[in-house]
């Protein structure tokens, strides 16, 4: 049986944010939420909030927001993520793999499992896309303030089935 | 007279970069579909001179923060415009990671970086000149310097934009002075 992506987030349960209004980033900067070129879709920063702007956990990792909250607050950008995906390409169940993702966390500068929390994105990239198609190249990056006072925000960078070329 | 990307930035005073290029090969790279990326660019001069040095929300306000993404930006279209030929080459903006020296709590980060985004947007237009992005407030960057960018842009012709030749070209490089921010519309926060 082939892997649906479709299917995965409907048996997950998970409440994918719809981006065609209002449009992505209005509230932050003059940008744009992805870009295409051949099978390659760029997505735009994505933070941990829902469409009217509330935040999930905001703060820093080690201070006002503990581990496992960073986890959730990752786990959240990630699944806005996937809400762009469709919004860019239609359906989940174009992507051929998950090929870079970097994950910015705000942390104490004491604070160094990094990787803790970001494991709330890329956890959720391997459910909902399985092992093959859902890991990914990563970074993950310990700074010290995101954009709002968000805790966290990741880039991914993706492959589709299909190409805007044609090919 | 066109309106174009090129002529837009004629007014802006893009820097000429082909010296530049000359001396850092590094900071562009081509790679296939036609994109160019632009690597950590500064707010510098050709001299060295940096454009308000320090962290927002200590020592450099927002407006100055704001000036020195916009002044960054400018290099990287003087870097494109030498690693292309021209800005009228330019077919997309695909991506930018933006970097901005902060202190003391200050989490406004897109507020400076869209002093970048705006620029490329007054000069590529709107939604032509947008890009994806990510703006991330840091401890520090190379030499002190409050903002670093990167970008990659899609340009129109696979093969054939002069491509590493361009880097050598006796282009005269002139840098636009450190110019001040100019006022953000109210309600930006929409």
């Amino acid at each position: 049986m082939t892997w649906s992506a479709e299917a995965r987030v409907a048996e997950l349960g998970l409440v994918i944010p719809d981006y065609t209004n209002p449009p992505y980033g209005e509230r932050y900067a003059t940008m744009k939420g992805f870009h295409r070129t051949g099978r390659t879709l760029t997505i735009s920063g994505m933070t941990p909030e829902d469409r009217q702007g509330n935040k999930v956990h905001p703060g820093r990792v080690g201070d006002t927001v503990t581990m496992e909250e960073g986890y959730q607050a990752a786990r959240y950008a990630a699944i806005n993520v996937l809400g762009l995906i469709r919004f860019a390409v239609g359906s989940l169940d174009e992507v051929t793999a998950i090929v870079q993702i970097l994950a910015f966390a705000v942390v104490i500068p004491d604070f160094t499992d990094v990787n803790l929390v970001t494991n709330g994105a890329t956890d959720l990239f391997v459910e909902v896309f399985g092992d093959e198609i859902g890991r990914s190249t990563y970074a993950g990056i310990g700074v010290s303030s995101l954009s709002g006072g968000n805790v966290f925000e990741m880039v991914a960078v993706v492959e589709t089935r299909s190409s805007v070329d044609g090919g | 007279m066109s309106d174009t990307a090129e002529s837009r930035a004629t007014r802006l005073e893009v820097p000429r970069e082909a010296g530049l290029l000359a001396d850092v090969p590094s900071l562009v790279r081509h790679h296939g579909h036609g994109l160019v990326t632009v690597g950590g660019v500064l707010p510098e001069t050709s001299d060295g001179s940096r454009v308000h040095p320090g962290r927002v929300g200590e020592d450099v306000t927002l407006a100055d923060g704001y000036a020195a993404a916009r002044f960054a930006a400018l290099r990287v279209l003087g870097l494109l415009r030498a690693a292309t030929g021209s800005l009228d080459h330019i077919a997309g903006f695909v991506r930018t990671l933006t970097f901005v020296a902060v202190g003391g709590g200050f989490t406004d980060i897109n507020k400076v970086t869209n002093g970048a985004a705006d620029l490329w947007v007054e000069v590529f237009g709107d939604p032509g000149g947008r890009a994806t992005s990510a703006g991330i407030g840091v401890v520090s960057l190379p030499r002190g310097n409050v903002f670093q960018i990167t970008a990659t842009v899609q340009v129109r012709d696979q093969s054939e934009q002069q491509g590493g030749s361009a880097m050598t070209a006796p282009f005269p490089m002139t840098v636009p002075s450190p110019m001040t921010a100019p006022s953000r519309r109210e309600g930006e926060e929409r």
